[in-house]
């Protein structure tokens, strides 16, 4: 019994001692010479894996073995890229049938659709027109007796504002502009004899003369909307046969159940190009409706981006490995397949998430060249316009779903038209951040100092937003352009244009490396608590264009050095996640943005 | 008293090989940054791996990602666990305006659980 237990004892101890060496414990020696034989044995061990690999990789398999491992490599991988090309085809579906939607519309559009932004500066002109008529008719009551309006005035006044309701609800009508026009005649010569009978009283006199001004306007909006109606080809302008999502040629359709990786790495990249396609269908549609042009010219400029892929689907339907080495090759164009597909869902997510904000309706056609329109700085400093009343006469929110957000309170009458500020004090105080709370919007006036930028492409020194460049489609991070302003120089740093990184440390941005006669991007995305109103300074040199989550707010020409407060807009910040982006045209020199906010109500204080 | 003892020294056996399993493996071939005021953490597996080499390339748990897919997943994490540790595998000659992105781009998707590993001479090696 005894022997038992020693011999027992005696081989558990061997046991331990070879097992030893796979418990890492220390014991003290001399550190330097153990880490040296440490690092020896390693880089031993090092080159023996290595030798022995290459002798693996190099192995010879016969081709039953290899089938069979190919196969079974294929079914591993199997799930995740079936999940995959599952997802992709659900978004690839989604994307056709927004485009469906949006395609319909365009089709839908009638010519009035086409002047819209039209219609709306006679709307403007039509409210104006009311106003000073309104006012000619306060100052014409006397103040002892304000009940005692003078008839006629009242009388004509009446008359006027009818014909101005009928100017706005026709809706852009072209039929019924005869009429109106002999209206809007009849309107200015009730004017003009009024004038006559107050001839005494200057101040109600220039306000109908004011009055009699915007009608002249009008009148001449509505004429040139009849010839240019008349003009208008609208099927030529709504025919969306250049639209190519639909006419895309599929690769055999892949049975997921009996299909191998080939195949469905193979549709997958059709998949993609497909989405990339129907999401520049969609881009030209909104183009086309904003901008009051054909919805062939819009999709010319429209570019489907697709980045470039690794041909993995030759790769992968290639006949059984020979070697282990092929067999591992295989493993490895597996995996990449995989990764490639998660990526590519990636992007379709991106582009699904850019194109669900604001779809067209047949709203949009008037809001959208409205906005498009006042995006426009007009030269007058410090301007501000208000981007959320649009759509709307009475002031309530089209740029936001609800009035209820926080800075609405301040309604478009409460807004100065134009704001003079202390350019010195505001950056000095400014605070720079992309996530904003109630707490940091306390703080005032806060700039974007952290952007993704790229460029230069070549502006010849002009200032062009009908040539557009690729991040007006779409921002792809890990996209490289071939068609910057140094394209045909090989070995230039600026050859191949990617996004770079960039943080300023003042409110006044500018592209890592400027230079002249040269376009620029910069986006960024900034984050919202909750969601509000805010004021948008944009200043740059020389001119910029701004998109808010894809909405145009500022859009300026010609040349001008920076100024803060050239102009502002009051947008809506949606609660979570809002992207911006800038587009800087630079002329001879100087290359420099910026984006402030505040809070409106700030102002007050 | 000696089956015992076989089956005290069994369980110390068992114990010793079965620690030995191999986990998957999220590291990437890096020198990380050296640092005296590291702080030495327990090692937790349900941290989020990101690597980035001297290349400049970016790895998530491991597995090579785009920039665009990058972002993507950091806004997926932020949505589903904004307090997930977030391990941030640099190395030492790694582009530090890409350390500087991806530590801004966390940040700003309210992913405040961040650390950066450094060198440690028991898990790496120069």
């Amino acid at each position: 019994m005894k022997k038992l237990i020693i011999i027992s004892i005696i081989i558990h101890i061997i046991l331990i001692v070879v097992l030893a060496p796979v418990i890492k414990t220390r014991m003290v020696f001399d550190v330097e010479k153990e880490a040296e034989r440490t690092a020896e044995v390693k880089q031993r061990e090092q080159e023996r894996n290595e030798q022995e690999r290459i002798r693996r990789e190099k192995q010879q398999l016969d081709e039953k073995t290899a089938k069979m491992l190919k196969r079974e490599a294929e079914m591993r991988k199997k799930e995740e890229i079936t999940r995959e090309i599952t997802e992709l085809r659900e978004k690839r579906d989604e994307m056709m049938e927004r485009r469906k939607t949006e395609l319909e519309q365009i089709r839908k559009r009638a010519a009035k659709d086409i002047l819209a932004s039209e219609q709306t500066e006679i709307n403007k002109l039509a409210k104006n027109v009311q106003k000073h008529l309104e006012e000619a008719l306060k100052k014409a009551t006397p103040a002892e007796d304000p009940t005692a309006k003078p008839s006629e005035l009242r009388e004509m006044t009446t008359e006027v504002n009818a014909t101005m309701d009928k100017l706005v609800e026709q809706k852009g009508d072209l039929t019924e502009i005869p009429e109106l026009l002999t209206e809007l005649d009849t309107a200015e010569k009730r004017i003009s004899e009024q004038m006559e009978i107050e001839k005494a009283q200057d101040q109600v006199r220039s306000e109908m003369d004011l009055a009699k001004n915007d009608l002249r306007k009008a009148k001449e909006i509505l004429a040139k909307m009849q010839s240019e109606g008349a003009k208008i080809d609208i099927q030529t302008m709504n025919d969306t046969s250049t639209a190519e999502a639909d006419s895309l040629q599929p690769p055999p359709s892949a049975d997921s159940a009996t299909a191998d990786a080939s195949e469905m790495y193979q549709e997958a990249s059709f998949l993609e190009k497909q989405i990339a396609t129907a999401k520049a269908d969609i881009d030209a549609a909104r183009e086309a409706a904003t901008q009051n042009r054909s919805y062939a010219e819009a999709r010319k400029n429209a570019v489907a981006t697709v980045p470039d892929r690794p041909d993995l689907a030759s790769a992968l339907s290639a006949k059984a490995p020979g070697t282990v080495g092929e067999l591992n090759e295989f493993r490895e164009h597996l995996n990449q397949a995989e990764n490639e597909m998660q990526d590519m869902n990636a992007r379709a997510d991106s582009a699904l998430g850019n194109t669900a904000r604001r779809p067209l309706s047949a709203a949009s056609f008037a809001s959208g060249a409205a906005m498009s329109s006042a995006a426009q700085q007009s030269g007058k400093f410090g301007q501000i316009v208000d981007m959320t009343s649009f759509g709307n006469r009475d002031g309530s929110a089209e740029m936001r779903e609800e009035s209820s957000s926080e800075g609405s309170q301040m309604q478009v009458s409460e807004m100065p038209e134009a704001l003079n500020i202390d350019e010195g004090k505001i950056i000095s105080a400014a605070i720079p951040g992309r996530r904003f709370t109630a707490e940091s919007l306390r703080k005032g006036w806060l700039y974007l100092d952290t952007w993704y930028v790229i460029g230069p492409w070549e502006n010849n020194s002009r200032v062009d937003y009908t040539v557009k460049h690729p991040p007006e489609f779409g921002i792809d991070f890990d996209a490289r352009y071939r068609d910057g302003k140094f394209a045909n120089q090989p070995g230039h740093p600026y050859e191949i244009l990617k996004w770079e990184f960039y943080q300023s440390d003042q409110v006044r941005c500018q592209p890592p490396k400027v230079f002249g006669a040269s376009t620029y991007y910069a986006y960024t995305d900034v984050w919202f608590e909750e969601a509000r109103d805010m004021l948008i300074a944009v200043a740059s040199d020389d001119a910029s264009s701004v998109w808010l989550n894809g909405q145009i707010i500022w859009q300026d020409t010609g040349q001008s050095a920076w100024a803060l407060g050239e102009g502002y807009r009051k947008v809506h910040f949606n609660k979570g996640f809002n992207d911006i982006l800038i587009r800087i045209e630079n002329g001879p020199t100087h290359c420099v943005w910026s984006i402030v906010l505040c809070p409106p109500e700030m102002l007050n204080k | 008293m000696g089956p015992l003892i076989d089956c005290v020294f069994l369980l110390l056996i068992f114990f010793l090989v079965s620690t030995m399993f191999k986990k998957e493996d999220r590291d990437i071939n890096i020198v990380p940054p050296e640092s005296d005021s590291a702080v030495k953490l327990p090692p937790d597996d349900r941290q989020v791996v990101v690597g980035i080499t001297p290349e400049g390339e970016v790895f998530w748990q491991g597995v090579s990602v785009s920039r665009t897919d990058l972002h993507a997943r950091l806004r997926t994490q932020a949505e589903d666990d904004p307090e997930k540790r977030i391990r941030l595998d640099a190395d030492a000659q790694a582009p530090f305006e890409l350390v500087v992105e991806v530590l801004d781009l966390c940040q700003f998707r309210g992913l405040q659980n961040v650390g950066i590993r450094t060198y440690d001479d028991r898990y790496n090696s120069k």
